[in-house]
């Protein structure tokens, strides 16, 4: 099995459990903050050794990801860019706005989401699933 | 159409933009950059890191925390 397999399941193994324990917490108890607070720790952990590891091996090449194969800058960005800031405009519209129930926000379609056992876990899962290219870079 | 279904309307088309634009950035990979290579190059420098993984932190924070 190669190294980035090896990750792969600890990580796995390591968002299941979490979830699946996160799951049947709440907010504003402490044993949700001690669940997120157990992640922050797991994941600066993996974060800390396997970037250690990688520094001793060689060193990571830049990120090419502005330009394509030729050297150009990818204009593909600007797409992504307009998506992202139109919906921080729609956030910060609804933020603004009430009642909640009229202009939901992200945070209250995530809270209704996380309204259910199966739903704070699949949440759970997906939030150290987006520290996956932070810890694997 | 009173402001929830139009709130509800905005949030799942801006949705499938998002969607969109990152099934259209599988397609085309050479011109069409996608959510992980944007990630990829902030995360290339030792700021970029600490900011990602301090929002990913708040993140966490906000959503299950407090």
């Amino acid at each position: 099995m190669g190294r980035t397999h090896r990750q792969l399941w600890v990580a796995v193994a390591e968002a299941l459990i979490l979830s699946s324990f996160a799951a049947f917490t709440r907010a504003f108890t402490l044993t949700a903050d001690g669940v997120v607070a157990v992640s922050y720790v797991v994941v600066l952990v993996l974060l800390v050794k396997w970037s250690r590891r990688e520094r001793l091996g060689a060193p990571p090449t830049p990120a090419k990801a502005l330009r394509n194969s030729d050297g150009n800058v990818r204009w593909g960005w600007i797409p992504l860019a307009a998506t992202l800031a139109l919906i921080t405009v729609w956030e910060l519209f609804c933020v603004a706005s009430l009642p909640r129930d009229d202009h939901p926000t992200l945070s209250s379609i995530l809270n209704s989401l996380e309204s259910t056992h199966f739903g704070r876990g699949v949440c759970f899962g997906a939030w150290l699933a987006l520290s996956w290219p932070l810890v694997l870079r | 159409m009173n402001w929830r279904e139009t709130s509800d309307v905005v949030w799942l088309l801006l949705a499938l933009a998002l969607l969109g634009y990152l099934v259209a950035a599988r397609l085309i990979r050479n011109r069409q950059p996608g959510l992980l290579a944007l990630v990829a190059a902030i995360n290339s420098t030792r700021a970029g890191r600490v900011v990602l993984a301090l929002a990913w932190m708040w993140l966490g924070w906000h959503a299950f925390a407090r």
